[in-house]
């Protein structure tokens, strides 16, 4: 990769980190209450927003939320054919597309079996799909805030009240700054129209909310949603912006920004490792390459006005973060350049991850952290000076492990089914990293996709049809894969709320060290490889460690 | 419209009912879920 290259990524780097600590402060202000809006105080009254919840209520209110959602953006999905904006008479999509279409989109992972351009009424991008990026991504961002309340908090069983985090998500940060980016991104070529389609509008939310379902089926490859240089890496740093700021809010709300900084750390370097890693392994050319006598850096699959190092750093980015959007196509990386990706998923979605998601689960780590530290020492572990105990651990590791499993689960149900292998395009071992990749992209909520693997069929001439299994059992992966750790998170939430707070002493475990960003660095990897490396070995690495063509 | 047509929307309709109650017995389950964690001690 040229030295352009290096510096773009460095660059990346730098800004990403400069505006953590002013995005956290303003998003610190929003959640502590000193920015007001008479119109959106009263709406927040008038929802109930000033109730206190414990974490049961806060809990049964995301579901209540989430289900309603569903349920309107089903029926959006499924009457398409009757709504205005439909210049090309678009049909529904079958019902199980539209089932895990649907899944997808309320849970922030915005996995696309569809073609938006040949399935999708402008009507449904907007009213549907866009509504639900910004309400998905602010249902994150809640629950994280509601957590960082719990270990913030003194004394009391009160996380805030989430309909009063959800609208003050939506209107004084996702809002604003779709507006002001969305503006922008027109500016340099998006467009934005009834006719040839609302495009920009939604572009900016599916980066920001890190959700990213493209309006198109190649997403950000192309030209009208990301159509320069400066609008791919604006994107890029929309992608990571929330996730990283709230390491900052974190650090403000509990009282010491080390916390969030070794946070940030943490997600940091582990993020670093594998930029490095995609843009070395795409310098490289394939075994397909060298079979056809062509040398040079790997352009497969790779728009020729981003190059190998904006595709490497949105690769990286996207799959840090849970966000499924593309610049190029994933399944055309080296062997190494596809496990990076997928690797980076099966952490769970915690370097920077999910607005919101991708906290709460690095959170979840540290306290996983803390207790085996204080195994190996012999202390009673504490996590803010709140002793974590029996029952907080019981979460956690269900809340950590809970994924992972129906990832495997999933992926061997779909590898060993007659109705699982419909899906499947190639053979051999890429034909698995398909299966694996589609699992783990849909039950960690990422949406990213490697390709060939499908389930929905739109020939040309014939009439289209869903392959029921794929959609129904992605669906139900997406579903338990957002709601399993959340719960946990808001049951952690509501156990550390009510505990008292320690002084600490000569003997606390400090959690705003480098030796404690070592530690979750170290803990995040051993879970991940523990699991993963058996299925890992079955796809990209057997595919790597030979120079036949599958 | 073809003679097809009406049977057609009826088997929509029911695909529709199976999505549904698919949805509705996983947020069932989920809310379940919120008790036994509840429970966890």
């Amino acid at each position: 990769m040229s030295a352009a290259g290096w510096i773009e990524i460095a660059l990346y780097v730098a800004i990403l980190t400069a505006i953590t600590p002013l995005l956290g402060g303003y998003m610190t202000r929003v959640y502590r209450g000193e920015l007001t809006i008479g119109f959106v105080e009263r709406s927040i009254d008038a929802l109930g927003g000033r109730r206190e919840q414990d974490w049961k209520a806060y809990a049964r209110s995301v579901l209540v939320f989430s289900a309603v959602f569903f349920g309107l953006l089903y029926l959006i999905l499924r009457t398409q054919g009757i709504h205005p904006w439909n210049p090309e008479h678009l049909h529904s999509a079958p019902w199980d597309v539209a089932f895990n279409t649907t899944a997808s989109f309320v849970t922030n992972t915005n996995w696309q079996y569809y073609a938006g351009e040949t399935t999708m009424s402008n009507f449904s991008q907007m009213a549907g799909l866009a509504v639900q990026n910004f309400v998905s991504a602010a249902v994150g961002i809640a629950v994280a805030i509601a957590l960082i309340r719990a270990l913030a908090s003194r004394s009391g069983h009160s996380l805030g009240n989430f309909y009063s985090d959800v609208i003050k998500t939506l209107v004084y940060v996702l809002l604003p700054i779709s507006l002001l980016v969305g503006l922008f991104l027109v500016s340099q070529g998006v467009i934005q129209s009834l006719t040839a389609g609302p495009v920009a509008s939604q572009e900016v939310i599916k980066e920001l909310g890190t959700n990213g379902g493209g309006f198109f089926n190649v997403n950000s490859a192309h030209p009208f949603e990301n159509p320069t240089w400066l609008s791919n890496f604006v994107e890029l740093v929309l992608i990571l912006a929330i996730p990283a700021a709230l390491t900052s809010v974190y650090g403000r709300m509990v009282g010491n920004r080390r916390q969030g900084w070794a946070i940030y750390g943490a997600m940091l370097s582990l993020f670093v490792v594998a930029v490095i890693a995609v843009a070395i392994a795409e310098s490289h050319s394939t075994p397909a390459m060298q079979a056809a006598g062509v040398s040079g850096f790997n352009m497969e699959g790779k728009e020729q006005r981003f190059g190998i190092a904006s595709t490497a750093l949105w690769v990286v980015v996207t799959t840090a973060a849970s966000s499924g959007a593309v610049n190029g196509a994933m399944e055309s990386l080296t062997a190494l350049g596809g496990a990076v990706p997928m690797a980076e998923m099966q952490t769970g979605e915690v370097i920077f991850g999910g607005v919101g998601s991708g906290l709460y689960g690095m959170l979840m780590f540290a306290i996983l952290g803390v207790f085996l530290s204080g195994l190996m020492v012999g202390r009673t572990p504490e996590f803010l000076g709140k002793k974590i105990e029996a029952r907080e651990i019981k979460l956690t590791v269900f809340g950590t492990i809970g994924v992972p499993l129906l990832v495997l689960v999933t992926s061997a149900l779909a590898i060993a089914t007659e109705a699982g292998k419909r899906s499947i395009y190639d053979s051999g071992p890429n034909g698995w990293s398909e299966t694996l990749y589609a699992y783990t992209s849909q039950a960690n909520n990422n949406g990213s996709a490697f390709a060939g693997y499908t389930g929905f069929v739109q020939p040309a001439h014939a009439e289209q049809f869903g392959i029921t299994f794929a959609n129904v059992l992605g669906g139900l992966a997406m579903l338990f894969g957002r709601f399993l750790p959340l719960l946990a998170v808001l049951a952690i939430a509501g156990s550390l709320a009510g505990k008292r707070v320690a002084p600490v002493g000569a003997g606390t475990f400090r959690t705003d060290s480098p030796t404690f960003v070592v530690v979750l660095v170290g803990i995040v990897l051993i879970v991940a490889l523990l699991t993963f490396v058996p299925a890992l070995l079955l796809g990209p690495v057997v595919q790597g460690m030979t120079h036949q063509l599958f | 419209m073809s003679v097809a047509a009406p049977f057609a929307s009826v088997l929509d309709s029911l695909q529709d009912v199976s999505s549904i109650a698919i949805a509705v017995a996983a947020f069932a389950a989920l809310f379940l879920l919120i008790e036994i964690l509840e429970r966890v001690r």
